[in-house]
């Protein structure tokens, strides 16, 4: 998918990945590779925002307005960081 | 001899339902021409047993030094010649020929855990002869709605104190897989097997995740407390045993999947229930749920398991998104009402260093950052003012 599919999109957690939300922090744990992966609380976020069955672009929108950010990087970041987490089979993604 | 691990033993050889299953089991399988491994022997019974049976050579294999009893216990009752005692991981040793009928019992409350199923698919494809009986030959994963109030209840008061909130560690004893010891009337549904474990099928013992969704149908009105799961044993031929929970002394006991909060059910009622196990590394990850009527109760052993974000933390995804956002907006507005006021850079500077120190290291960076965001405003007036004059006639 590109950036803009993506945008369009709505993340999803695969059957095979839990999360554990520990103090600020998100622990994903892939039971497909037996990884535990680590998030930090602006990770988080993010993460939590493209899950709640929005787009992302939707949830970029809501992110923007938390945050006190410059809208290309966080939408840059975001699709970064998305795009390591599919890598690591930890999101996938439903075209809306 | 280790006292604990006898103790341990002394607890599994009373357990008449596994111990005379486990004898009728030998009796069937080995004859005078047998090679015989028991495989996590312990104190011997079941070598002994088969050597007793006739067995022309049975090897005793244990990783525990309790194993070391078996060559008196053997030499005692006239099997001296015909038992031999190897201590050590079976994947290391060699045998000095390949067993016919291989027996063990390396399960725990349930036969998941650790790398017992690795164990036995090695077994498989590299000790056993071929054709060999592998005792057991196949265990059955049972799971049913039980409640426990009692139980619920001292879990939850333990984790009360006038004047102090310990919800969330409640919470957490309470989520908490465990074992338990059932005698049958904690049992509030039908049962139905989860999953089924072939000791034969190498291949299906390599599994990672083990588990099912399905229905049971609820016995009695009331809550349910949680799911317990046991294990069925086919160990040769008809011969074989249940966990399943009962009065008679079991030495395995119960594996429950505790609800924080009781589900209600009403009798005759159809409940979803799913017990899914996956071993990550050697560790065993829960998941299960309950879906009634009365609501949906769904956990992870994720959610339970002792670990902090510290532990975890060196596996973290490095990402931008690490860097935590700065409040560009706000600092923004600090130096333009400094440079308002008349304010000399270096009075704009000390009170952003103060506020954001984690983003202004130094009195120099925080020096510099101002000056350049105030030289792009010079700028910005100054090119303005350019244009101005070379638009005006």
């Amino acid at each position: 998918m590109n950036d803009e599919e993506v945008l369009q999109a709505t993340a999803v957690l695969p059957e095979h990945v839990l999360l554990r939300r520990v103090s600020e922090e998100l622990i994903l744990l892939n039971l497909d590779s037996e990884s535990y992966y680590g998030l930090d609380a602006t990770g988080t976020e993010i993460l939590e925002a493209v899950l709640a069955g929005v787009t992302v672009a939707a949830a970029l929108d809501r992110l923007r307005h938390t945050w006190d950010v410059d809208g290309d990087r966080l939408r840059l970041d975001t699709l970064r960081l998305l795009e390591q987490l599919a890598d690591a089979g930890l999101v996938g993604f439903t075209r809306s | 001899m280790p006292e604990y691990d006898l103790i341990q033993f002394t607890g599994m050889v009373l357990d008449q339902v596994r111990r005379q299953a486990y004898a009728r089991a030998i009796v069937a399988c080995v004859n005078a021409d047998s090679v015989v491994l028991d495989l996590g022997a312990g104190p011997g019974l079941f070598t002994l047993l088969a050597a007793a049976r006739g067995a022309r050579v049975v090897y005793a294999v244990d990783l525990l030094d309790i194993v070391e009893a078996v060559p008196e216990l053997a030499e005692r009752n006239g099997f001296g010649n015909r038992v031999q005692v190897l201590r050590g991981d079976i994947r290391d040793l060699v045998l000095p020929e390949r067993p016919d009928v291989v027996i063990s019992d390396l399960r725990g409350v349930l036969p998941i855990h650790g790398d017992h199923l690795e164990v036995m698919a090695y077994v498989n494809e590299h000790v056993v002869r071929p054709g060999g009986v592998l005792i057991p030959r196949q265990d059955r994963l049972h799971v049913a709605l039980v409640a426990m109030p009692t139980e619920h209840g001292e879990v939850g008061a333990a984790w009360k104190e006038p004047g102090l909130d310990l919800g969330p560690i409640r919470d957490l004893a309470l989520a908490t897989p465990h074992r338990v010891i059932l005698h049958g009337p904690e049992v509030v549904s039908t049962t139905r097997v989860w999953d089924t474990i072939d000791y034969h099928q190498p291949k299906e013992l390599r599994r990672r995740r083990w588990g099912s969704t399905g229905d049971v149908t609820a016995t009695a009105s009331g809550v349910a407390h949680g799911l317990a799961c046991w294990f069925a044993t086919s160990l040769v031929g008809d011969v074989g045993f249940t966990t399943a929970p009962s009065p008679d002394h079991q030495t395995y006991g119960h594996w429950l999947l505790p609800f924080v909060d009781p589900l209600p059910i009403g009798a005759g009622e159809v409940v979803e229930v799913r017990a899914d196990v996956s071993l990550v590394g050697a560790e065993p990850i829960w998941r299960w749920s309950a879906q009634a009527a009365g609501g949906v109760r769904a956990a992870t052993s994720l959610d339970s398991l002792p670990v902090s974000a510290g532990r975890l933390r060196g596996l973290a995804i490095e990402t931008e998104a690490s860097v935590p956002y700065v409040p560009e907006l706000e600092m923004h507005l600090e130096m333009l009402q400094g440079a308002h006021d008349g304010r000399p850079i270096a009075e704009i500077a000390a009170p952003l260093r103060e506020r954001w120190p984690n983003h202004f290291t130094s009195p120099e960076i925080a020096v510099g950052a101002v000056e350049r965001f105030i030289d792009r405003y010079r700028t910005r007036t100054r090119q303005d003012a350019d244009l101005v004059a070379r638009a005006e006639p």
